[in-house]
């Protein structure tokens, strides 16, 4: 195991330096659009931004530049570690940014996974078990309608019916726990559901499919012919094997909502990593989009690494040299 | 989420030896006769064919309307605070803020969403087909290239990406990537064939993975057929069902995803007629709160046809399934 893992978090480690090698090619090599002119106003004097690309290493050449961000991840820059840089369009360390931001997105993914798996797990459980059911039909017909609607839209009528027409609910915007536990309970509560509806739905139907395929697997078949109880062939058997692609998904999905779920963010107005995502594409903040690229593919491949160790728990057939 | 969830779903491919049993009835007719079973399936598709000639026949329901997509009618404005006006017998979906036909609009709207899902899963399959035939064809070295490349693919944030992607190519008019990706249709096009490939690649390549050790696969190569007759010949026609099913069930989130894009004002530019354009239209300034039909009419159509196709799309994969029927 602790072999492994080394060779895992090598392997991370090259991915991401991968990552940071093509999103840098994509936004410093391609981009048509000169940070420093950019960064110096709305008339840039030709001075300044000489100035700019001085201060920011923007004259040297690009592989020096790619170089000397690398560098910096691993050995921090003036504002600390891991070196980031700096944000043009806040004008501020990117790393100060990014740990409040994170801090926001983490408790929307947190909070949602938590209602999506404790809502989507039971019920293709039950609609597995009950198969071809009024209740399956139901809730893998709510379950597709789920999956087909745009997050946006869906986060529109909430917000419409809730907040605008009922009023039972807060509108947009983020406070803070330690401000008010209430408010930032009422605020967080329909970013949370909308963004669980669509990702209960898809654990729904994975759930569903998993189960009634496994149990159609022999040692199902072996262990009803032994006797054991229905209920214990369900939750001990079956279960266990058909949550596995699951458990898959949810490292994944996990891994990519806490570098932001983009849409809810959007609409619900939380400053989270999403949300930042779109503001410094609308203002060309390269920096921090680069970094925004390579903390999510951190979250992502880190949840991928969880996954992995914990399939070692769940299916005693993985075992890892 | 879709996408990820997608490249888990296991289409089994049927044995080549299970073609010979005692049945006049080909595959492809038992698929079809199975799928002519499932209402909910025909309905996904009858909706889909609405859908289409919605989108074909566009130009000509502005013709019969004679309202233009892009076309302003100032009478539909009220003359005091210059709000839209709802449906009528003129304008069958109303009109938006700036006075142009919902319902004009809407059907120029299938076409771009088509269009953008179709043309982007078409060329995101044909690079994951490639590539996921080549890495479990060829094995060894080629493949850990590949595969750790799918892997990477796999693990980048695909909205983020196409965010500033998006945004840094839409800058100026000569787009970026040598001017390969333009601002417009074609920029969600490319974004989507250029990061959605890796999930087909990888079904792909565990697919060939296995059939490449079956004994059809030997014989090829005993009679001498050469690797590109082997690989797209032999083992290509194998792959046709899981291909179907996962491109048909990827459309639906690409749709969602060109909608998204859209919505952040990143997608489509402002001329062009789209769905997720619509609705950001009717969301700025709480527009919608009054003229609820801007909201109504492009979202439903949005759903129906992700709904539609993933309809089809679940029936296709029952359909070609052989244990469903055990």
């Amino acid at each position: 195991m602790g072999r492994y893992l080394i060779r895992r978090i090598l392997q991370m480690i090259v991915v991401l330096l991968v990552i940071s090698l093509i999103t840098y090619a994509i936004f410093f090599l391609m981009s048509p659009i000169d940070p420093a002119v950019l960064f110096a106003g709305k008339v840039p004097q030709p001075q300044v931004v000489a100035a700019i690309r001085k201060e920011f290493g923007l004259n040297k050449p690009i592989y020096m530049q790619y170089l000397l961000f690398v560098k910096h991840i691993f050995l921090g820059d003036q504002w600390g570690w891991p070196g980031l840089g700096f944000s043009f369009q806040y004008r501020s360390s990117i790393r100060t940014l990014l740990s409040q931001k994170l801090w926001i997105s983490t408790q929307l993914a947190v909070g949602a996974a938590i209602l999506w798996l404790s809502l989507g797990i039971p019920v293709g459980i039950v609609s597995a078990i009950r198969r071809r059911t009024l209740i399956d039909r139901t809730s893998m017909g709510l379950a597709l309608f789920f999956v087909s609607v745009p997050e946006f839209w869906l986060g529109l009528m909430f917000l419409w019916i809730f907040w605008y027409k009922l009023g039972i609910a807060s509108g947009t915007g983020y406070v803070p726990f330690t401000t008010s536990p209430v408010s930032w309970f009422n605020h967080m509560i329909m970013p949370w559901i909308v963004l669980a509806l669509g990702y209960a739905a898809w654990y729904s139907r994975m759930t569903r499919a998993g189960l009634i395929t496994t149990l159609h697997e022999d040692y199902i078949r072996t262990a009803r012919a032994k006797g054991v109880s229905e209920r214990k062939i369900i939750f001990k058997h079956a279960l266990r094997s058909s949550l596995t692609p699951v458990v898959t998904m949810f490292g994944m999905d996990l891994g990519a909502l806490i570098g932001g779920a983009v849409i809810v963010e959007v609409v619900f107005n939380l400053p989270g990593i999403g949300q930042w995502a779109v503001t410094s594409a609308y203002d060309a903040d390269l920096p921090a989009i680069l970094a925004i690229t390579l903390v999510t593919t951190f979250a992502i491949t880190i949840a991928n690494l969880f996954v992995d160790i914990a399939y070692v728990y769940l299916d005693p057939r993985v075992r890892y040299a | 989420m879709a996408r990820s969830e997608l490249a888990q779903t296991q289409v089994p491919i049927r044995p080549p030896e299970a073609e010979g049993q005692v049945q006049a009835r080909s595959q492809r007719h038992l698929i079809w006769v199975r799928l002519r079973r499932d209402k909910a399936a025909l309905a996904g598709g009858v909706i889909l064919v609405v859908i289409v000639l919605l989108a074909i026949f566009a130009p000509l329901l502005s013709k019969l309307t004679g309202h233009g997509p892009n076309q302003l009618f100032q009478s539909m404005l009220t003359s005091s605070l210059g709000l839209p006006k709802g449906p009528n017998s003129h304008f069958w979906f109303g009109v938006d803020q700036v006075g142009r036909d919902v319902f004009v609009r809407v059907a120029y709207g299938a076409r771009t969403s088509l269009m953008i899902a179709i043309v982007g899963t078409f060329f995101a399959s044909i690079v994951g087909i490639i590539l996921g035939v080549i890495a479990g064809f060829y094995g060894g070295r080629v493949d850990s290239v590949l595969a750790r490349l799918i892997d990477i693919f796999l693990s980048l944030p695909l909205i983020v990406f196409a965010i500033g992607i998006a945004s840094v190519c839409s800058a100026t008019a000569t787009g970026c990537f040598w001017g390969i990706l333009r601002p417009g249709i074609s920029l969600v096009v490319g974004i989507i064939a250029l990061f959605t490939w890796a999930y087909l690649a990888r079904i792909v390549r565990g697919q060939v993975l296995s059939l490449r050790r079956q004994e059809f696969c030997s014989a090829s190569v005993a009679i001498g057929a050469g690797d590109f007759r082997i690989m797209f010949g032999e083992l290509l026609p194998n792959l046709v069902a899981p291909i179907l099913v996962f491109s048909t069930l990827t459309i639906p989130s690409n749709i969602l995803f060109a909608a998204d894009l859209s919505f952040l004002g990143l997608g489509v530019p402002q001329s062009t007629p789209d769905w997720g354009r619509m609705l950001a239209d009717a969301t700025s300034g709480g527009m919608f709160t009054y003229a609820w039909w801007m909201m109504l009419f492009p979202g439903v159509f949005i759903v129906l046809t992700t709904l539609a196709f993933n309809l089809l799309g679940d029936g296709l994969a029952d359909a070609m399934d052989s244990r469903e029927n055990a």
